[in-house]
């Protein structure tokens, strides 16, 4: 704990300032004893200040992976750099204080912050699945021992996880799981095409995605395209390889199985699903196979 | 068999150079091959920084293809973290020594990453310097060890900010003895904490295990200043600060069972390293260091 909330001071010279006016206040709640308060204090306070780009660089791998969303927040902001905010909010803390990831952070604080497109949450929805999906373990390595908790954040979507096997469970044949590297969100209509144009006009930037924020004058009207918040629709995120994200819209049907098998399922639990959204029984168990077959579904050994 | 017993058994490598992932692509910088062609004393063996994520660039591999002597620098694992040495990267790792061939792996001991091991996270920061996180670096040692079958050396790493009760030499000096290992003692990186933490550059040295010191790098340092505070960045120019050469010529001559030193110069041009390579050489041998420095 000592070690990440150095981090967290490093990251937030607010937060480093609060902890050396009133440690007792500012780590109020941590698992830090007298001594490691004190110890926190103890440097020159300047010492934890000595990289002034610390967080810029931070940044700029963040709006790489949220091209879109940030694309939108710099037009509604009418400057990237806000984004800094971040950094000194508590997604960021929450991330650095439990383990966390830092991208699942960022897409959490752009789907909360007040940045005056309503677009931007979904959109960042989105982003923060893709980037769950190409941090997702491979699946030869997915009977790992589970590591630290996951940040405590709220996602609406629900990516795959490192399941554990629950014996009870065995009494419906093979026991199958979405893989982690696939995930499925629910949307507003017209979200995929918004990010696929966004994103795409980002990319027309090169690589530093920073500075083409920074200095792009495109008017955000330029992407007022359809965006239903009534309406939905059903994003599949499949990391077929490293780096490689495919986007899909699924059917509600598909969707909401492969929802149901984000958990562990017996083969007859996901079937009788398949056959409740309209399948008729060898269908459902075609439709189980063919997800197998594409390393959509997992069978657990 | 304890640690200084198995030390004989370790070769004499001498002095090395350091590359990492892309370093050699730097303009104008020293390629490990060329250098070893033109002086070979001063290119004995590679020392490869390898995040396993990026793995070997082209430069590691064409030493490796010439099955010349090397060491694996790790740059990806938090050592006092059990969960950090999960089975994928011990099976990257073992990948990457099995191409490389190392005569040890060594690396950082502190917090390279915040959270897992994933893009965005990284960084490097000190240990806290406590009995308990000495202990928990321990015992990533053994776990390493045992796992790929190399020697672990633990380095003393940079930072601006050293929290804990205890002198980075007295922290090491536990580390090395709850493992059993040795130790890579980085110059720069101490002349930093000693700066850091208020003290003389050779504070410390002499009660620390001196027999224990396996390795050595030498590095040069920018001195910066914000805010009237002034601070040492490692940035392994060849200018080389003078507390470093006081922190090495130092130690050379009470580390008996020194096998190796590293000058690292990585993104520099090889004719602007060899002032750094040739004093390094000299104070070997002024050390009693001979066989490390073959004429």
């Amino acid at each position: 704990m000592v070690q990440r909330t150095v981090v967290r001071m490093l990251y937030d010279a607010g937060f480093a300032r609060a902890v050396y006016a009133d440690r007792d206040t500012a780590l109020a709640g941590l698992e830090l004893t007298r001594a490691e308060r004190d110890a926190l204090v103890r440097p020159d306070p300047r010492a934890y200040a000595t990289d002034p780009y610390r967080r810029a660089r931070a940044l700029h791998g963040l709006l790489v992976e949220f091209p879109a969303s940030s694309w939108l927040a710099s037009r509604a902001t009418r400057d990237v750099r806000a984004l800094d905010g971040f950094f000194s909010g508590p997604q960021f803390h929450d991330c650095i204080a439990t383990r966390g990831s830092l991208a699942a952070a960022f897409g959490a604080y752009l789907q909360r912050a007040p940045l005056g497109d309503g677009r931007i949450r979904g959109l960042a929805q989105l982003e923060a699945a893709i980037a769950c999906v190409r941090r997702a373990p491979s699946q030869g390595s997915i009977h790992r021992p589970a590591a630290a908790p996951e940040p405590r954040q709220e996602r609406a979507f629900r990516p795959a996880r490192a399941p554990e096997l629950r014996p009870a469970h065995r009494s419906g044949g093979d026991l199958l799981v979405l893989s982690p590297r696939h995930a499925v969100i629910e949307l507003p209509s017209g979200a995929a095409a918004l990010y696929e144009a966004v994103a795409s006009h980002v990319r027309t930037g090169g690589d530093d995605v920073g500075a083409f924020l920074l200095q792009d004058s495109t008017p955000g009207s330029r992407f007022d395209m359809p965006f239903e918040p009534a309406a939905r629709e059903f994003l599949h995120i499949a990391s077929t390889s490293v780096g490689d994200v495919a986007i899909a819209v699924a059917t509600a049907e598909l969707a909401d199985l492969l929802q149901f098998a984000c958990e562990v399922r017996t083969r007859t639990a996901l079937a009788s699903r398949a056959c409740a959204l309209g399948a008729d029984p060898d269908e459902a168990g075609a439709v189980i196979e063919d997800l197998l077959h594409e390393g959509i579904l997992l069978r657990l050994e | 068999m304890q640690f200084l017993d198995r030390i004989a058994r370790l070769p004499k490598l001498g002095i090395g150079v350091s590359t990492e992932y892309g370093a050699g692509d730097t303009p104008n910088a020293l390629d490990p091959i060329a250098l070893r062609a033109e002086h070979p004393q001063f290119a004995r063996f590679l020392e490869v920084g390898i995040e396993t994520a990026k793995g070997l660039d082209r430069h590691a591999r064409a030493w490796a293809g010439r099955n010349l002597p090397a060491t694996y620098h790790f740059l990806d694992v938090n050592l006092d973290e059990p969960e950090d040495l999960d089975d994928a990267w011990l099976d990257a790792v073992r990948g990457f020594a099995a191409e490389i061939r190392p005569a040890w792996m060594c690396g950082d001991a502190g917090l390279w990453h915040f959270g897992k091991r994933e893009r965005g996270h990284m960084l490097l920061l000190p240990p806290v310097l406590t009995g308990d996180a000495a202990s928990a670096l321990a015992e990533g040692i053994c776990t390493l060890r045992d796992a790929t079958g190399f020697e672990v050396f633990p380095e003393n790493p940079p930072g601006q900010v050293f929290v804990g009760d205890l002198h980075v030499l007295d922290f090491f000096a536990r580390v090395c003895e709850r493992a059993d290992t040795g130790m890579l003692l980085d110059c720069a990186h101490l002349g930093i904490a000693q700066r850091m933490t208020g003290h003389e550059p050779l504070d410390g040295l002499d009660g620390f295990p001196c027999e224990r010191i396996v390795e050595m790098h030498v590095a040069g340092g920018t001195v910066h200043e914000r805010d009237g505070f002034a601070f040492v960045e490692d940035d392994h120019h060849t200018g080389v600060l003078p507390p470093t050469w006081m922190i090495f010529e130092h130690a050379v001559t009470r580390a008996r069972n020194l096998r190796a030193v590293v000058f690292e110069c990585e993104r520099n041009a090889s004719e602007r390293c060899l002032p750094g390579f040739e004093r390094i050489a000299a104070t070997l041998s002024r050390g009693g260091h001979e066989a490390l420095v073959p004429s």
